[in-house]
């Protein structure tokens, strides 16, 4: 049965199946050699049996049952186990065939797992020594390996890849060694570094094979703890400059400098601390790369984006290593040719670098001399999203930007976003869902603004100036974004300047006017006024609130009449225009601190554009609303209050309402409620007689409804006014005469 | 004599040449003791016994290692060792096989016990080899510097002591050859003469003849 294996036509993973059933097999005959030997002189004794198995013809089935014959003999301990152990693995250099040889020392290997004179094992002392047992394995290994890489050079050429296929299924044959080797009680940090990583890596070396190299490097990697990496590093980096051309060199330094960041970064206190790792990393990879002319761009910036993941885990306060990185990466890619030299693969990697600091370092990006000379190595599309990155990076952290550099260095670096680039694709062909991007990167950009702030208005006036300037060269698409934030922002601190204004504390003299920030808000939106009118109405309606609220008459005024100026130059549109007025109105009446000249003025042009309306009803809606202009305040703080021309209103609107066809009754039942309004807050001139026509108006009016949704919605809402009228009537006196005479 | 009698007989130094029973393919060296009593009246009455005969000897005091280095030209070049040239019977040749130079795909490599039988003297001699065994020491293609370990029990095979032309009638010499076939079934080898000596007195288990006698 033995004999099967001697077989030259399987392959491997036939072999590998045969193997399995023989050794299966072997188990029993094991068993059976125990049971011989036990029997004392009745049997054969296991050293007769370790004779006569010798006597096989054969090699194969001679060097399987030897070994079978060898385990029971170690586990007897009549002889000592590493005489035995070094026996075998002598006698298996008999089998040179690389495929048969590997499935025999692979199981000479199992079977001797559990018989090596380890330390602690039973079979220590009179069986040997940890350094027998180490001896024996590597032994093992050697030989393995040799048989290994000697599977490459069998055959034809024109079979290499079969055969190199074949290799890499074998290959863990191999690697179980090495295993072996890590779970040996004996082999402590000491023995590793004296002992078993020399011989190993000398085996890796010597040996001269890419593929076995390869996977041997990566296996000692992963099967060995990492603090013993750290102990050995330098050893081993120096061993990875050593090795064929070939060999993925980068990454078996990759996977190194992951493993050993995971780990710093889980236990801190283990990593010896004269031991800096960084530079030596750095040192290797970059021989790595000076010594093989090969190297792909695409590989020197992977080893690089490595450096960067390892620098930002392990070491997050050195900013010098990330910066010298980034140095070492822009420098690689000038001599590639700059922009144009970039290839296709490693666009993901330069974008990697860039944006792996950002989430260890957030802001101090700022800080790094070669971040910005990285990005413009990138094509506008990467670069933008890079920007983005960082953008929502900083967001995300919520850093302050508090100096003119942090300011000007970050919008340099968002530029992309901020403004249009030259290699962008033209921004005619931009449109559909291109829209819903850009707007979300501009929303991005909103909210980075906010984050500009600094404790002393003065310097974030200038904050805000250094914005304003990045800002104004987006171009037109951009400012509607941009610029509001800025408003809203300025007015912010135009409060807060004003409140130190007030305080007048000797220590911390204000050192800005806030005249001089409301006038910095005048001129932004001035800027928007001729491409956006509604927005920089309203934002010239918010500044003048905010100048109100600061008793800045004049500014207020000049804001307003700006207001104005836009509605009339700019605003065409009849439901634009409806819209603005009412804004306008409903502002207006807000405000307090206007003299009565001033008001006058402003109120009189109100009510003058609104007559001017196009639609009837608009005309309607809008001249009833300016009425609340005539009466402003508080019955406590009584402000304008012109009754006469509160009643003038109403009854213009009322004439109005009556030429408008088809919305009458809607539009007087809106007034109605407009007189109830001002009925309410005790207006001299609005009196009973009013509202007890007005009544009788809708009354008359109603039969005439049709049946539409909207008169019924008209219906109700008259039903809900009267309704509205009989509740105050329970409240209060005078309601009681709306209703006297009609009953 | 008309009753059973018994008569001791003693032949001193019969076996002075000290050579033992041998039984080969063409040859045979048998002893005998014969018995003939004449009779005036009728014929003889003869009866033969045949025993065999045993030669131990001491171990031999010199003893080298078989040491040599063998090839061909730009093809195949190893060094091989064997650790006595002399054998006891019951011995296991320990040695190994050097590779020097290998520019030939090897199959596999075996050690082979020859056994000449070299019967008649002088112009008329005929010789007889057969192989005793077949042992396989290596499968596969070494490369150079590999050195191969030989252990080759010899208590297995049916051996007999090298006999040198005893009675000038035969010799039976042991050659251990070592042979190495390659890919294309081409067979390359290197034999070498062994001597094999008797230590110790062999017992079989039901013996037909009569006990053994040294013949020391």
């Amino acid at each position: 049965m033995t004999g099967e294996l001697r077989t030259s036509n399987l392959s491997p993973k036939n072999y590998y199946e045969l193997y399995m059933d023989v050794t299966n097999e072997l188990r029993e005959m094991e068993l059976f050699f125990e049971d011989e030997d036990s029997k004392g002189d009745a049997g054969h004794s296991i050293e007769e049996l370790y004779e006569n198995v010798q006597h096989a013809g054969n090699i194969i089935p001679r060097l399987y049952l030897l070994v079978t014959v060898g385990s029971v003999y170690v586990k007897s301990k009549k002889a000592p186990a590493k005489d035995i152990l070094f026996d075998l693995v002598e006698l298996s250099r008999g089998v040179q065939h690389p495929m048969r040889g590997l499935f025999l020392r692979y199981y000479l290997l199992q079977i001797s797992r559990d018989k090596l004179p380890d330390a602690g094992s039973e079979y220590e002392g009179f069986g040997g020594t940890v350094k027998d047992a180490i001896e024996f394995v590597l032994q093992n290994f050697g030989e393995m390996n040799k048989l290994w890489v000697r599977m490459q050079h069998q055959g034809a050429v024109r079979d290499r890849q079969r055969r190199e296929k074949e290799r890499r299924n074998l290959r863990q044959l191999v690697g179980t060694s090495l295993v072996r080797l890590s779970q040996m009680d004996g082999v402590d940090l000491d023995t590793y570094k004296e002992v078993v990583l020399p011989r190993v890596l000398e085996q890796i070396v010597n040996c001269k094979d890419v593929i076995a190299q390869e996977y041997l490097m990566d296996s000692v990697i992963q099967v060995f703890p990492d603090d013993y990496h750290l102990a050995t590093l330098e050893t081993f980096l120096g061993t990875c400059s050593q090795l064929q051309s070939k060999v993925n060199v980068k990454q078996i330094i990759i996977s190194l400098m992951d493993r050993l960041a995971d780990y710093a970064k889980q236990s801190p206190q283990n990593v010896p601390s004269g031991l800096e790792m960084f530079p030596l990393f750095h040192q290797y990879s970059s021989k790595v790369i000076q010594s093989n002319q090969h190297i792909s761009q695409e590989d020197v910036l992977q080893l690089q984006v490595s450096l960067i993941k390892f620098a930002s885990s392990v070491y997050p306060d050195r900013l010098e290593y990330i910066d010298n990185t980034l140095g070492f990466a822009a420098q690689v890619l000038e001599k590639a040719g700059g922009k144009a030299g970039v290839e296709p693969g490693c666009v993901k990697y330069i974008r990697q670098l860039l944006t792996m600091p950002l989430e260890s370092l957030g802001l101090r990006i700022l800080k790094l001399t070669n971040y910005g000379g990285l990005m413009t190595y990138l094509e506008y599309y990467d670069r933008k999203n890079v920007s983005v990155k960082i953008l929502e990076a900083v967001v995300f952290i919520g850093e302050k930007l508090d100096s003119v550099d942090k300011v000007d260095q970050i919008f340099q670096y968002i530029s992309p976003v901020i403004k249009d680039q030259e290699d962008a694709k033209s921004a005619d062909g931009d449109d559909g869902d291109d829209d819903f991007e850009f707007q979300q990167e501009q929303h991005l950009s909103a909210q980075l603004f906010h984050q500009i702030y600094h404790d002393e208005p003065a310097v974030q006036v200038q904050l805000y100036a250094t914005a304003r300037q990045h800002y104004g060269r987006g171009g037109v698409r951009r400012i509607q974004h941009s610029l509001p934030p800025l408003v809203f922002g300025s007015l912010a601190l135009a409060a807060r300047a004003h409140e130190k204004e007030q305080k007048r504390d000797e220590d911390d003299p204000p050192k800005v006017k806030t005249k001089k920030i409301l006038g910095f808000v005048h001129e932004i939106i001035s800027a928007l006024a001729q491409h956006y009118p509604e927005l920089a109405l309203r934002l010239f309606l918010q500044a003048a609130a905010a100048a109100d609220a600061m008793q800045y008459e004049d500014i207020a005024y000049e804001f307003l009449s700006q207001a104005f100026v836009v509605y009339e130059e700019e605003i065409s549109d009849s439901k634009a225009q409806f819209a603005a007025i009412v804004l306008i109105v409903a502002t207006l009446q807000t405000l307090g601190c206007f003299s009565e000249d001033n008001y006058d003025t402003l109120i009189t042009k109100a009510t003058q554009h609104s007559a001017k309306l196009l639609k009837k009803p608009d005309q309607c809606r809008a001249i009833a609303q300016c009425a609340s202009l005539f009466w402003t305040g508080t019955d406590e703080e009584p402000g304008h209050r012109d009754e006469k021309r509160v009643l003038q209103c109403l009854q213009r609107a009322l004439t109005i309402a009556n030429g408008a066809i088809g919305h009458q009754v809607h539009l007087f039942v809106e007034i109605l409620n407009r007189y109830l309004y001002f009925f309410d807050r005790d207006c001299p001139s609005i009196t009973v007689k009013y509202l007890k026509g007005l009544i009788a108006l809708i009354q008359e009016h109603m039969p005439n409804l049709d049946n539409s949704d909207v008169s019924e919605m008209v219906r109700i809402h008259y039903r809900n006014t009267i309704t509205h009228i009989q509740v105050k009537q329970a409240v209060s006196e005078k309601y009681l005469a709306i209703t006297e005479d009609e009953e | 004599m008309t009753e059973s009698t018994s008569y001791d007989f003693e032949f001193a130094n019969a076996l002075g040449n000290g050579h033992e029973t041998y039984a080969g393919d063409n040859v045979r060296l048998r002893y005998f003791v014969r018995v003939q009593i004449s009779r005036q009246y009728s014929s003889n009455i003869t009866k033969t016994v045949d025993f065999a005969v045993q030669n131990v000897v001491p171990e031999p005091e010199i003893n080298n290692s078989i040491k040599m280095e063998v090839g061909i030209e730009d093809c195949l070049h190893i060094e091989f060792e064997y650790n006595k040239s002399r054998y006891s019977l019951q011995d296991v040749v320990i040695g190994k096989i050097y590779f020097l130079l290998v520019r030939i795909k090897i199959k596999h490599m075996e050690i082979v016990i020859i056994k000449r039988e070299s019967t008649g003297s002088g112009a008329t001699v005929y010789n007889e080899s057969s192989n005793i065994s077949k042992y396989e020491i290596m499968d596969g293609a070494p490369v150079r510097g590999e050195s191969i370990p030989v252990r080759l029990f010899l208590s297995p095979y049916d051996l007999s002591p090298t006999m040198k032309n005893v009675h000038n009638k035969f010799s039976v010499k042991y050659y251990l050859n070592l042979v190495l076939v390659d890919e294309e079934d081409r067979r390359y080898f290197k034999q070498q003469e062994i001597q094999l000596w008797r230590k110790s007195l062999r017992t079989l288990p039901t013996s037909k003849k009569s006990g053994p006698t040294s013949s020391k």
